[in-house]
């Protein structure tokens, strides 16, 4: 008889491994974001013009964005709810929501670099560079790394969901519902202080 | 003692083969695969109402959207990043599951928020004291 296993749970700290480490993974993952945010913050502080490059950004794409990462965090943790009710196909149709709305993040996405490059403001930005603008300059380069770091972020995500969806699909592993769950609430909390740093306080 | 919940069917077959008890296929168990969850007897997990927190979530980001017409530039900066922080706390605590985990989890989150605030408190004073312009090379 097979009672003395006990893989998936830690008794002495009673909690599942995979959920233990997805809680690893996210900490790393806020100190990287947290850094750059730190750096962002300071840098505006140091350079109020940062303000004046902030303007330029999109807020309603900014917006839009944030609203489909809080939809698709609800879908995602309603995915996990059919999980742990054994119910594998309402998890795979919550989960193809959170991918649809993933796929619509990086779409508003495209849609506001294909602008910001066509106005002057790329990663270097040389005209500003060319008109004596290095301040403004770094602003852009800041922004490009923070949201072109958070996107691939995102893709992973979606990367990650999609495998876990065809895992699931005759039943099995269906806790590993709630660890992609909490990557992507992860990428949530990260844009949700990115938006009002980059889009609102201008 | 300690049991995983099992696909159902899965715990008849084991009890008619090993009689009655609670089973936890080991990972190198042709049932393991069979698993659902782990022990739901440790495994600290509660359900919030989710709908609700997406509502209170998405009018959090509504106030904060709206802030900058209402209220003078330092209220509304200020008010911002409260509701964002407080949109936060609410992830992690409802979607995330943070309120049903061990204390453990909660204090490790804590301290790489304390650890990021040190740093940014630590480099302040040289970003913002730096009186030469930085960003053009001499």
């Amino acid at each position: 008889m097979e009672t003395k296993q006990h893989h998936l749970t830690i008794p002495v700290i009673k909690i599942p491994q995979g959920r233990l480490a997805m809680w690893v993974l996210i900490a790393g993952e806020l100190v990287i974001f947290g850094g750059l945010i730190c750096f962002y913050l300071l840098n505006r502080i140091r350079y109020p013009h940062w303000g004046e490059m902030a303007a330029h950004t999109n807020t309603f794409i900014g917006a839009l964005n944030t609203v489909v990462l809080l939809l698709s965090s609800y879908t995602i943790v309603r995915a996990h709810q059919a999980a742990i009710k054994l119910n594998a196909a309402k998890a795979r149709l919550w989960m193809t929501c959170t991918l649809l709305g993933g796929v619509m993040f990086l779409v508003d996405k495209s849609i506001e670099y294909a602008h910001e490059i066509s106005e002057g403001f790329t990663f270097t930005s040389p005209k500003l560079v060319a008109a004596g603008d290095h301040v403004g300059s770094l602003f852009w380069s800041y922004y490009y790394i923070m949201t072109g770091l958070h996107g691939a972020h995102v893709l992973a995500g979606m990367t990650a969901i999609f495998i876990v969806m065809m895992q699931i699909r005759k039943g099995n592993n269906l806790h590993r519902v709630e660890l992609v769950g909490m990557y992507w609430h992860m990428v949530d909390l990260i844009w949700i202080f990115l938006f009002p740093l980059l889009y609102i306080a201008k | 003692m300690e049991t995983a919940i099992l696909k159902p069917g899965i715990q008849a077959r084991l009890e008619d083969a090993h009689g009655p008890g609670n089973f936890t296929p080991a990972h190198n168990s042709p049932d393991h695969d069979n698993i659902v969850f782990a022990d739901p007897a440790t495994d600290y997990h509660g359900h919030p109402q989710y709908g609700k927190v997406l509502i209170a979530l998405l009018a959090l980001l509504s106030l904060s959207l709206l802030a900058g017409y209402i209220f003078s530039p330092g209220i509304a900066i200020a008010l911002i990043f409260a509701t964002a922080t407080w949109k936060v706390a609410m992830v992690m605590r409802n979607f995330m599951h943070l309120k049903y985990e061990p204390l453990f989890v909660f204090i490790a989150v804590a301290a790489v928020m304390l650890i990021i605030f040190a740093f940014f408190f630590g480099v302040y004073p040289d970003i913002t004291a730096v009186t030469h312009d930085v960003t053009y090379p001499h």
